[in-house]
C-alpha cells in the first residue's frame, strides 16, 4: 500500500526541501518510515538504494521524491542484494550509503551482508534499514531479522519511536564509519507505518569527498576466520560503547524493585501504556534500543538486585536469550526470566498493549477484568460480523489468467500443478485455489522447474508457473535459466504490467521511464533462454489465454507465455480512458439468471454483483471498467457491448 | 504519557478517504496543541479490504494502537465495518457515529452470504457504545464520495471531540484534493448534526 501523505508542516502545506536550513525544530507529523528518511538528509546520505516492499517501500519512496532537493541519488535496484551490494560499494568509495529493505529482502541480501561484514565498509559509512513485519499483514512469513545481525555480528538498533528513528540515523552512521562495518536499524510494521510528531534537526549538506582508491583488502580470503576474530573484537568496543549510550531507556536507579521488564523497539510504547493501565507498583522499565552486541555493563548495572525480568519484544525472543547468556557468565545474576520460553508473552504474531498488560496482571496474580455482560453483547455482535475477503480488482488482468488456468485444468481432468510467487498475483492462492503453492520471490519458477523432472518418477500433472513482471526481474532469471538447461517440462506465465503494482507502481528495469533509466526488454530475455514455445496473449482476451495456456502446457520443454497484462489501479490514476468505451451490459432475455450465475459466482468480478430479488446478475456501473473481459465467460452471450 | 490518551478510530474500507480522514483530524489535533499519533492497518486497502484508523490525541507518541474497550470516538464509514471495530475496542465511554451506506463484500455481491440487517448491525451496536448515532443517509454523489468529510462534520456538531471546529475546518481548508467537496460535506454535516438524535437503547 502507498503512503500517500507527504511531510506537511502543521498548516498541511509541503514543506519546502530548499527552505531546509529553516527547518531545524521545527515539529512535523511523519510516518516512522518518513522520520527514517529524514534522518538519512540529516546524516547527510549520499546515496540509497532498495526494492519495493511493504512496509519498507516509503523510506525509499520518500528519499526519491525529495532527491532533486537533496541531491541524493536514489534507486529501486532490482532485487535487495544488488542494492544492498551498490550501497556497500557507494561507502567504499567514500559516499555515505544506506540501503532499505523489508524483513524478506535480508534473506536475498544476507548472502552479501555475512561477507561486506568481514571485509568492512568504507570512509561513506552503510547503514541498513530492515523493516520487519511481525504478523505478515502483508508478508508471506513474520520473520524476525535481528538474527541476521547476530549472524553477521553487526550492531543493531532497534528504534522505539517516530522521533528516535530520524534521530538513530545520523548515529548509526557515525558508528559504521568509525567501525567500517555495516549497521544495522531494524523497525517494525507498526514504528514504520505509525504517524507521530517528530523535531526536526538540521539538514547536512552533502559533502562527499570521493575516495580514488578503494580500501585495501575487500576480501576475505585467503584467512576468513582472521577477519572473524577482528570483527568480534569490533563487537566488543561496541557493546562497551552501547553501555554508556544515550539511547535506552533506563529505569531509575535504586528502589525496591523485584521486577524490570526489559522491551525492545517499539514494544517499550506497548510496555508503557501497559503499566499505565494495570497500575504495577514498584516495576521498573528497561527499553532496550542498542539490542546487539548486548551492552553487558549496562545489562549487569540495571539488572543488579532484580529478582524477575519480563522481556517483551517482537517476534522472538532474541533480547530474552541475550540476557539469558549473559546471565550464565561474569557477575552472576539470580533473576526469574519471563518471556516467550514460558509463555507470559506470545511467541509469535504482534504484540499490543492489553497482551502487555494481560502479562503483567498473570505474572503478579492480577485477576484480569473481565464484564460478562460486555463479553456477551461482543458475542452477539461477532455473530452478525462477514468476512470482508481481498480480491482483485475490477478488470484486474490476473483473475482472467487465473479463470483461463481453470479452464485448462478442467480439460486436463485436473491434471495441472501451479507454482505461484510474489505479487498482487498471489491472490491466485484464494481464487479457487488457482495457485497452489507461494514461498519467496522466484520459487515458483524455481519449484516448476524441479517438478519438470518428476515425469520419469510418474508425476503425471502437467506443470505451469505465474510470476510479476517485477518479481521475473527480481529473482526468476536463474530459476529460468535452470529450467531451460535442464530441459524442465514447465509453462512459465508471465504477468506483465509494466509496474511493481503490489507495493504501489515502483519502476522496474522492464518498466518505462523518462527519467534516463534504460529499458530492459523482458520478452528479449526470455527469447535468449530460446524456450521451446513463447506467445505474448493480451489480458483482457480470455479465449485467447485458455488457447494459450492450453496449447503449451501440453507440450514437452519449456514454454513461455507473457501476458500483455493491465494494472487498474494505475490506469485509473494515470489517465481513466474507459469512457471511450462502450459500456459492458447484460442482456435481461439472453440471461439464464439463476440457473447459471457463472459470472457472478464463479468469475467473480466485482463490477458484477447479484440482484437476490431478482435473481439476476447486474453490472455495477461504478466498478466496471469496461474492459470487456466478462464478455466470453458467459456462456450465453448474455454480456456484450452497448450499442 | 501520563494521562490518558483520547483515542479515536476511522473505519471503512478502501476508497472511502479513511487515511485521508485521519489526517485532517491530526492537523487539527495539532493546531490544538495535542502530539498525534495515527496507527494504520496497510496492506490490503486499495484491494478491497477493511481500512482502520487508530488516532490518539495526547502529549507526546503513544502506543500505535487503542486498547480494548478504551475507544472514545467511532467513525464508521461503513456499517459492517462500524460494528467490527466496536467489537474488538469499544468500551463503557465509546459515542459512535456510524453511516448506514453498506458496502457489499465479495461474498455478498455473488449472494452467497447476505449482508447483516442494519438494523441488528445498529442494535449490536448499540449494546457495545454508550452512545451511537446513525448518521443521516445521503444521496447525492458528492455526498457519497466525501462521506468522511459529512461524519466528521457530525461529530464536531454533536461536540463529541477535544479538537476545536474552526482547527478541523482550517485542516480541510489545506487539503490538495477536492477541498470544496470536503468543505461543504463537513458544513452538512454540522448542520445536520443539530437534529440529530441518538438512538434508544
Amino acid at each position: 500500500m502507498i503512503l500517500e501523505s507527504v511531510l506537511r508542516d502543521v498548516h498541511g502545506k509541503n514543506i519546502e526541501l530548499k527552505d531546509m536550513d529553516y527547518q531545524a525544530g521545527q515539529r512535523v507529523l511523519m510516518s516512522g518510515n518518513e522520520a527514517i528518511a529524514r534522518g538519512a538528509v540529516e546524516a547527510g546520505v549520499g546515496f540509497c538504494s532498495s526494492y519495493p516492499g511493504t512496509p519498507a517501500t516509503e523510506i525509499a519512496s520518500t528519499l526519491m521524491k525529495w532527491a532533486r532537493d537533496t541531491g541524493m541519488y536514489v534507486e529501486w535496484s532490482t532485487n535487495e542484494k544488488v542494492a544492498l551490494e551498490a550501497a556497500a560499494a557507494a561507502s567504499w568509495a567514500g559516499v555515505p550509503a544506506m540501503c532499505s529493505m523489508k524483513s524478506l529482502g535480508l534473506n536475498v541480501a544476507a548472502d552479501f551482508l555475512l561477507n561486506v561484514n568481514l571485509s568492512g565498509t568504507g570512509t561513506g559509512g552503510l547503514v541498513l534499514v530492515v523493516c520487519d513485519d511481525p504478523r505478515g499483514h502483508s508478508s508471506s512469513n513474520e520473520q524476525d531479522s535481528r538474527f541476521y545481525a547476530k549472524a553477521a555480528k553487526i550492531p543493531l538498533l532497534e528504534p522505539a519511536t517516530a522521533q528516535q528513528a530520524k534521530d538513530i540515523i545520523p548515529y548509526a552512521f557515525s558508528l559504521s564509519k568509525r567501525m567500517g562495518i555495516p549497521v544495522m536499524v531494524r523497525s517494525t510494521t507498526r514504528l514504520s507505518h505509525t504517524q507521530a510528531m517528530v523535531s526536526l534537526g538540521a539538514p547536512s549538506e552533502l559533502q562527499i569527498t570521493i575516495e580514488e582508491t578503494l580500501p585495501r583488502h575487500l576480501f576475505n580470503v585467503p584467512d576468513p576466520h582472521l577477519r572473524n576474530r577482528d570483527l568480534q573484537e569490533k563487537l566488543r568496543r561496541i557493546a562497551r560503547e552501547f553501555a554508556t549510550s544515550q539511547w535506552n531507556l533506563l529505569p531509575p536507579d535504586g528502589g525496591d524493585s523485584p521486577l524490570t521488564v526489559v522491551s525492545s523497539g517499539i514494544s517499550q510504547l506497548y510496555v508503557r501504556e501497559a503499566l499505565r493501565e494495570v497500575d504495577a507498583q514498584k516495576v521498573r522499565h528497561f527499553g532496550v534500543v542498542t539490542t546487539f552486541p548486548l551492552p553487558s555493563e549496562l545489562v549487569e548495572r540495571v539488572m543488579a538486585d532484580n529478582k524477575e525480568a519480563l522481556f517483551v519484544e517482537e517476534v522472538d525472543p532474541f533480547l530474552e536469550d541475550e540476557f539469558r547468556i549473559q546471565a550464565t557468565y561474569g557477575t552472576p545474576m539470580d533473576i526469574v526470566f519471563h518471556g516467550k520460553h514460558d509463555g507470559f508473552v506470545p511467541s509469535w504474531g504482534e504484540l499490543n498493549t492489553d497482551i502487555i498488560a494481560q502479562s503483567l496482571r498473570r505474572l503478579r496474580g492480577m485477576p484480569s477484568e473481565i464484564d460478562g455482560e460486555r463479553e456477551r453483547a461482543r458475542e452477539h455482535a461477532s455473530s452478525l460480523l462477514i468476512p470482508r475477503p481481498l480480491t482483485f480488482c475490477a478488470g484486474c488482468t490476473h483473475r482472467n489468467v487465473y479463470w483461463a488456468l481453470r479452464k485448462v485444468r478442467k480439460r486436463l481432468d485436473g491434471n495441472l500443478v501451479v507454482t505461484g510467487d510474489i505479487g498482487c498475483y498471489s491472490l491466485g492462492v484464494f481464487y479457487d485455489q488457482a495457485m497452489d503453492t507461494m514461498q519467496a520471490m522466484g520459487s515458483g519458477i524455481g519449484t516448476a522447474s524441479g517438478l519438470g523432472q518428476l515425469s520419469r518418477f510418474g508425476h503425471k500433472a502437467r506443470v505451469a508457473t505465474i510470476a510479476g513482471d517485477s518479481t521475473f526481474f527480481h529473482a526468476c532469471l536463474p530459476g529460468l535459466v535452470n529450467a531451460r538447461h535442464t530441459n524442465a517440462d514447465v509453462l512459465f506465465i508471465i504477468v506483465d504490467n509494466k509496474t511493481t503494482a503490489m507495493t504501489g507502481f515502483q519502476p522496474h528495469p522492464g518498466s518505462d521511464d523518462d527519467e534516463g533509466h534504460r529499458l530492459v526488454s523482458l520478452r528479449k530475455m526470455v527469447e535468449a533462454v530460446e524456450p521451446d514455445m513463447l506467445s505474448v496473449v493480451d489480458g483482457d482476451d480470455i479465449p485467447a489465454l485458455i488457447e494459450a495456456f492450453h496449447t503449451s502446457v501440453k507440450e514437452r520443454g519449456l514454454k513461455v507465455v507473457i501476458v500483455d497484462s493491465h494494472c487498474r489501479l494505475r490506469e485509473g490514476r494515470l489517465e481513466d480512458k474507459s469512457d471511450l468505451l462502450q459500456r459492458v451490459v447484460i442482456d435481461e432475455d439472453m440471461c439464464r439468471g439463476e440457473k447459471c450465475g457463472i459470472c457472478v459466482k464463479q468469475y467473480s468480478c466485482v463490477a458484477l454483483a447479484w440482484d437476490s430479488e431478482r435473481e439476476r446478475p447486474v453490472m455495477v456501473e461504478d466498478q466496471c471498467v469496461r474492459c470487456g473481459a466478462c464478455i466470453d465467460v458467459c456462456p450465453y452471450g448474455a454480456i456484450r457491448r452497448a450499442r | 504519557m501520563n494521562a490518558e490518551p483520547y483515542n479515536i478510530m476511522i473505519t471503512g474500507v478502501g476508497g472511502q478517504g479513511n487515511l485521508v480522514t485521519s489526517g485532517v483530524l491530526a492537523r487539527a489535533a495539532i493546531l490544538d496543541g495535542f502530539s498525534p499519533t495515527i496507527g494504520q492497518t496497510f496492506g490490503a486497502s486499495q484491494r478491497g479490504g477493511a481500512v482502520v484508523t487508530h488516532l490518539r490525541l495526547a502529549d507526546e507518541q503513544t502506543a500505535p494502537l487503542i486498547p480494548r474497550g478504551h475507544l472514545d470516538t467511532l467513525i464508521g464509514l461503513e456499517p459492517l465495518e462500524g460494528l467490527r471495530a466496536a467489537v474488538d475496542f469499544a468500551g463503557p465511554r465509546t459515542i459512535a457515529v456510524v453511516s448506514d451506506l453498506r458496502i457489499d463484500t465479495l461474498d455478498t455481491l455473488a449472494g452467497d452470504i447476505r449482508y447483516p440487517d442494519l438494523r441488528d448491525i445498529f442494535a449490536a451496536l448499540s449494546d457495545l457504545c454508550k452512545t451511537v448515532y446513525m448518521a443521516p443517509a445521503v444521496e447525492d454523489k458528492i455526498m457519497i464520495s466525501s462521506l468522511n468529510a459529512y461524519l466528521v462534520g457530525l461529530v464536531v456538531g454533536l461536540k463529541i471531540l477535544p479538537i476545536s471546529q474552526d482547527s478541523i475546518r482550517r485542516s480541510y481548508e489545506t487539503l490538495e484534493r477536492h477541498t470544496e467537496n470536503n468543505l461543504r460535506a463537513f458544513a452538512s454535516g454540522l448542520e445536520d448534526a443539530s437534529n440529530l438524535r441518538p438512538l434508544s437503547k
